[in-house]
């Protein structure tokens, strides 16, 4: 097998993070800008050299997150020849953004384009919280499927898919609590997680209350306000910038759209199966070659469902798998090492792509994998039916 | 009780549910031509379709189904919604899943319950299906 013509060849020149986390008092446009012009100056580029700009946003369930403000290429000054905004499902950002972004090099519109994405969950659960509700805000007035039976936040559909594969595998709550658990191990080796010099045991795990049975508080992930921005390339390009590239081996993609109300098959799994096979042979590699993974891990369930989806373990035997200890600082599979979004921040999969390019650019300090040559980063998200189920899955395979 | 929670968002692809269901009639999408039951509104699978679907009509089903995955909020998010109540995919006979409320005590809340649809008026314009313990 030979890797995809295509794979090696983009790379990742610049990577911004604003500070992120519990951190009120920048907008979300604010944040785009500012993770926008980190990127902008660690790739060692100038404004004048970007030429289209993405924006990193969707709409996450019911709560449409209308705009009525500016866009940040202009409030930038970026000289783009095209802004295109919401590319995003769910919390995918990364990979349909990177897509993008290489065709709009490969065609010849940009030889830069920088991507950036900002999320406000916490100064809005904050607000929502004044008003005698708890979430995101998903219950207006009017609203999908569920909002009128009470699911009016994530934890509470997504909820169904974990108890479903508690009632057909046996899974058990402390299984599930094995992966919060380990996260936490993670994030507080990084200072920039929320949850950072904050662990827990799974003694605090099985004694955290119950939220949306059989998810408990420890198995829901962070909601935060920041920004991450990135710059994309060709890795011929990069190579004369400041920083290593960070190269894009393969992209896969995956969606869980057809028969899922009307069978209930993919209940319990993610669509990981096309998204893995295509960025697994674009980039010819196997699961043994990936050094660090970084699972979209909006609750403990979808940890679960990817570690059986990619093959580390049957399906079905999640929860044995969990139990034998593999995850976690000085496990065998190093999985969501900054803390991911249940213990690290919520800035959808761009949580997990900063943190694969900051292992591979071996900024990780205290949690940094050695040698980490090739790091998975998936995505996940799309709203069906009021969330019921995401349906999109992403795999994106980064190597140095 | 007055109603106080979010009420459907009602769409051209949705009102024959919504309006069956004013009518006091658990409704699902069904295909003309082989029979079989969908839900939410959809193409047949089975079938080539008709142009704008109209092979797919809402046609009054048993109501009838079993639990299928069970959640339980412990914790009130929204007011109209007290905790703890209870949150599950309903299995219908017809063979779809439906996301919905079931109006059953907690502890017996478990997969495999016999359940049927009952109408509840939210509003005057708006009446949606909820679940409860199969009478026998």
């Amino acid at each position: 097998m030979a890797r995809h013509h295509l794979s090696g060849r983009y790379s990742i020149c610049g990577l911004g993070v604003t500070p992120v986390g519990r951190v009120t008092g920048n907008s979300l446009l604010w944040n785009e800008v500012e993770a926008a012009r980190l990127a902008i100056e660690d790739a060692g580029l100038e404004r004048k050299d970007i030429g289209a700009a993405l924006q990193a946003l969707s709409d996450p369930g019911g709560g449409m997150r209308m705009r009525h403000d500016d866009a940040f290429p202009r409030v930038l000054g970026l000289p783009v020849k095209i802004y295109c905004e919401n590319v995003g499902r769910g919390g995918e950002y990364a990979a349909m953004a990177i897509v993008t972004a290489m065709q709009l090099i490969e065609l010849g519109v940009a030889n830069y384009v920088v991507v950036s994405g900002a999320r406000d969950d916490w100064s809005r659960s904050r607000a929502i919280k004044k008003r005698g509700e708890r979430g995101t805000g998903m219950a207006a007035r009017l609203g999908r499927w569920g909002h009128f039976y009470g699911s009016t936040t994530a934890a509470v559909f997504h909820a169904l898919i974990a108890s479903r594969h508690i009632e057909l595998y046996g899974t058990t709550s402390e299984q599930l609590g094995r992966i919060a658990v380990a996260q936490r191990e993670w994030a507080c080796l990084n200072p920039q997680a929320t949850m950072y010099g904050a662990p827990i045991t799974i003694e605090d795990y099985m004694n955290s209350p119950m939220v949306a049975e059989p998810y408990r508080l420890l198995d829901m992930c962070q909601q935060s306000d920041g920004g991450i921005a990135f710059v994309v390339t060709t890795t011929e390009r990069a190579k004369d910038l400041k920083r290593p590239p960070i190269k894009i081996m393969g992209i896969g993609f995956g969606e869980h759209m057809d028969h899922l109300l009307q069978t209930g098959d993919h209940l319990t799994s993610l669509a990981v199966d096309t998204a893995r096979e295509q960025a697994f042979s674009q980039a010819d590699i196997k699961l043994d070659d990936v050094d660090v993974a970084q699972l979209y891990d909006c609750f403990t369930g979808e940890v679960l469902f990817q570690i059986e989806g990619y093959g580390w373990c049957k399906k079905g035997e999640g929860g044995a798998f969990l139990d034998a200890g593999h995850l976690g600082p000085g496990g065998d599979v190093p999985i969501n090492t900054g803390g991911g979004l249940l213990s690290g921040f919520h800035m959808g999969n761009l949580t997990c792509f900063a943190e694969g390019v900051q292992q591979l650019r071996g900024e990780g300090g205290a949690r940094q994998v050695k040698d980490a040559e090739i790091a998975l980063v998936t995505g996940h998200g799309g709203e069906i039916l009021s969330g019921q189920m995401c349906s999109i899955h992403s795999s994106l395979i980064l190597g140095r | 009780m007055t109603y106080n929670g979010p009420l459907p968002s009602v769409t051209e692809e949705t009102e024959g549910f919504f309006e069956a269901a004013r009518n006091g009639v658990f409704a699902l999408h069904r295909c003309a031509h082989c029979r079989t039951w969908y839900w939410p509104a959809s193409a047949c699978r089975e079938c080539p379709n008709e142009p704008f679907l109209a092979n797919m009509r809402w046609e009054q089903a048993s109501g009838r189904g079993t639990l299928y995955s069970v959640v339980i909020p412990r914790r009130t998010f929204h007011p109209a919604f007290p905790a703890p109540f209870v949150y599950a995919l309903v299995k219908l006979d017809e063979g779809p899943l439906m996301p919905c409320g079931v109006d059953v005590p907690p502890e017996q809340a478990k997969v495999g319950l016999p359940v049927e649809a009952y109408m509840v008026k939210l509003s005057e314009d708006y009446t949606v299906p909820r679940f409860r313990a199969l009478s026998t």
